[in-house]
């Protein structure tokens, strides 16, 4: 079947004091209908960039996709002109951002943020528009909504904020929400509200998720797939069980070992030493080489590639070269 | 809000004894004696001290100050020696120029510096961006006489295409019936649009040569609290439903970096003020500003006094209404 979204060999460049650098250098990925996708990784990655990319939000004036393609449903969205890009944005993919503090506009009404878009998108008049944002509100569990659709940003908390931009977000019913660590900057008991509505939502409607994240914990409850990246690459891609049964790249083991267990020990956490690499100073072989417990000689002198090291599971290192199965 | 605003006002109160006192104090410091200025340099001796004498001059300071702030008390600002009338009918017949200058002025600032000001941060380090800087540059730099003086050298000298910088309207021209003192409104109410025309070619000049300092703070001021905004979370959030460029800019952006914006027109009416008077001059505007030139030059004390202390209280509640305007622009403001 083919994917809803497909990015290929993503390169984004962005210009920095040091001159041109990828911050995404090859990143491919695909997100298929009704799917919850985990992308995980610390910050700086290239996570935030890849999906402000499939958005084509980058800020033009100092950052470019190079070169790869990323396609909805077959459809060039780096040919698409500036006006198709917008009848895309908010109505075939949304996206919901960090930080719910600041996402919504301070000196417009709740109601009028949710209207924009019904109306935008779905041409209908504004009484209609106000049922509808009245119902959204509703729908993502928020309670007077009559009265919420005339207050400001600054009246609501951070979760309910959060549920507005969800509204915002789903209001169209787009096929992708991309999700760009939702809950990070919220409290745990609101996180897992946000994150129960997100899942109620995607199965109801069917909606394909692309769910950005740092926290293996929420990857665990929420996705059906992962990908995780490192240092602007996909350094691991298989479903949710393998992934914390049989992890197979090292980064990705490292991530596992750092969380925090309930039962067993009560030892100090492990970390992964060491530092991701500055965009300007990536090692010429595998990128996290200079971190890695199980570093061999040719990772220091060439690039791993990504290899098939089991069913519907790809991993970017050496290790695997013998054990790699043909696709 | 009442409550707010009654408290804002009577802490305007002290500030004006205050201004009361240091204007009293300063024109008296200055040199000058007003009563060989009334009595003509040629004038003897005793002449000049039965003015002095009738004046109250020859009282000690705080006997005058304490006669000047009891008068003030009545609503009384005192006679301007140099016209011989009252301070207050002289203001009233000059203030609606001053008014219709400055009021022009800030409307021309306020309409070329925020399109200026967006077109800069939207199209941050073009030419255009480049080209509005230089143009700031020099607005806020060139002083207001010379840029006057070069206005009225090429547009009325060299190429003729503006009326003789006398007044607000041409001899021969009957001004439009008085409504509210302003010759263009008034004649825009009373359809005289000879009136209009004739009035309007001559306020062009000083009201652009006033408005360029001011015009030139606006587009910077604009332009960096456009940036600011425009890297906003929620000018993302915008982008992301689909909104066209445009509406994200002068919706969502604009109705954010308009209200550091307006703080700065607040306290730019203060430079106004300051500002009419050098142009008024230069233009033989007649306003209050050519009057107060004229009064510092003959040292007319209670002109100078009375004009310190109305620009200080309409300062003081311009910015008050400016204060006010946020409560209307930005819903997280609120007076209790």
């Amino acid at each position: 079947m083919e994917p809803l979204l497909k990015v290929d060999d993503l390169r984004t460049q962005f210009h920095t004091d040091a001159g041109l650098v990828n911050v995404v250098d090859g990143v491919s990925l695909e997100l298929k209908k009704g799917e919850i996708l985990g992308v995980v990784g610390e910050s700086g990655c290239g996570k935030s960039v890849t999906s402000l990319s499939v958005m084509q939000l980058l800020p033009k004036d100092i950052s470019k996709v190079a070169s790869g393609s990323i396609t909805l449903e077959g459809q060039d969205i780096l040919a698409m002109s500036p006006s198709r890009l917008r009848k895309m944005r908010g109505n075939q993919i949304s996206m919901i951002f960090q930080e719910p503090m600041t996402s919504l506009n301070p000196v417009f009404k709740i109601g009028d943020q949710i209207m924009e878009a019904i109306r935008f998108h779905m041409k209908i008049s504004k009484k209609e528009a106000k049922v509808y944002a009245i119902e959204m509100l509703k729908k993502v569990g928020i309670s007077r909504p009559e009265s919420v659709v005339d207050e400001y940003p600054h009246q609501l908390s951070g979760g309910m904020r959060q549920r507005v931009m969800i509204a915002i977000a789903m209001a169209c019913e787009p096929k992708i929400l991309i999700a760009d660590e939702p809950t990070t900057a919220l409290d745990v008991t609101i996180q897992a509200q946000i994150l129960n509505l997100m899942r109620q939502l995607q199965q109801e409607k069917g909606t394909s998720i692309m769910l950005i994240t740092h926290d293996l914990g929420i990857v665990a409850q929420m996705c059906d797939r992962v990908v995780v990246m490192y240092a602007g690459q996909v350094v691991e891609e298989t479903d949710v069980k393998s992934l914390f049964k049989n992890p197979k790249h090292p980064y990705t083991k490292g991530l596992l070992a750092s969380l925090p267990q309930l039962s067993g020990n009560q030892n100090k956490l492990k970390s992964i030493p060491g530092q991701v690499p500055a965009l300007d100073e990536m090692p010429t072989g595998c990128r996290f080489a200079p971190r890695c417990e199980f570093r061999m000689d040719e990772c220091d002198t060439s690039k791993p590639n990504l290899l098939n090291v089991a069913e519907n599971h790809t991993c970017r290192c050496y290790l695997y070269q013998k054990e790699e199965i043909p696709s | 809000m009442a409550g707010y605003i009654m408290r804002r006002l009577l802490y305007m109160i002290p500030g004006f004894i205050g201004i009361i006192l240091i204007t009293f104090v300063l024109s008296r410091v200055l040199p000058g004696d007003p009563a060989v200025m009334i009595a003509g340099e040629q004038a003897p001796p005793d002449v000049v001290a039965k003015i002095r004498v009738d004046l109250g001059l020859d009282q000690p300071i705080y006997i005058q100050f304490m006669d000047y702030a009891k008068k003030l008390f009545q609503g009384d600002f005192g006679i301007a020696w140099h016209t011989g009338h009252t301070v207050l009918q002289d203001f009233a017949s000059r203030f609606p120029a001053t008014i219709e200058l400055t009021l022009s002025s800030i409307f021309i600032a306020i309409l070329v510096a925020i399109p200026v000001g967006i077109i800069a941060a939207v199209k941050k380090e073009s030419i255009l961006d480049h080209i509005s800087r230089i143009f700031s540059l020099i607005g806020a730099c060139v002083p207001l006489f010379w840029l006057g003086l070069m206005l009225i050298f090429l547009f009325y000298s060299k190429w003729d295409i503006l009326p003789a910088p006398m007044g607000r309207i041409s001899e021969g021209i009957n001004p439009p019936t008085s409504i509210t003192g302003l010759y263009l409104l008034d004649s825009l109410l009373s359809g005289d649009m000879i009136a209009f025309k004739d009035s309007l070619m001559h306020l062009i000049l000083p009201a652009i040569c006033l408005s360029t300092g001011t015009m030139a703070i606006i587009a910077r001021m604009m332009r960096s609290s456009m940036l600011e905004v425009i890297g906003q979370d929620y000018i993302r959030t915008a982008r992301a439903k689909g909104m066209r460029e445009s509406q994200v800019i002068m919706k969502h952006a604009l109705s954010n970096a308009f209200i550091p914006t307006l703080t700065l027109l607040g306290l730019q009416f203060g430079f106004l003020i300051g500002g009419a008077v050098i142009t008024e001059t230069i233009f033989s505007w007649p306003g209050v500003g050519g009057y107060i030139t004229d009064s510092i030059l003959s040292t007319d004390y209670a002109p100078i006094q009375a004009f310190t202390l109305i620009s200080a209280i309409v300062f003081s509640l311009v910015n008050l209404i400016v204060d006010l305007l946020y409560g209307v622009l930005d819903p997280r403001i609120r007076y209790e």
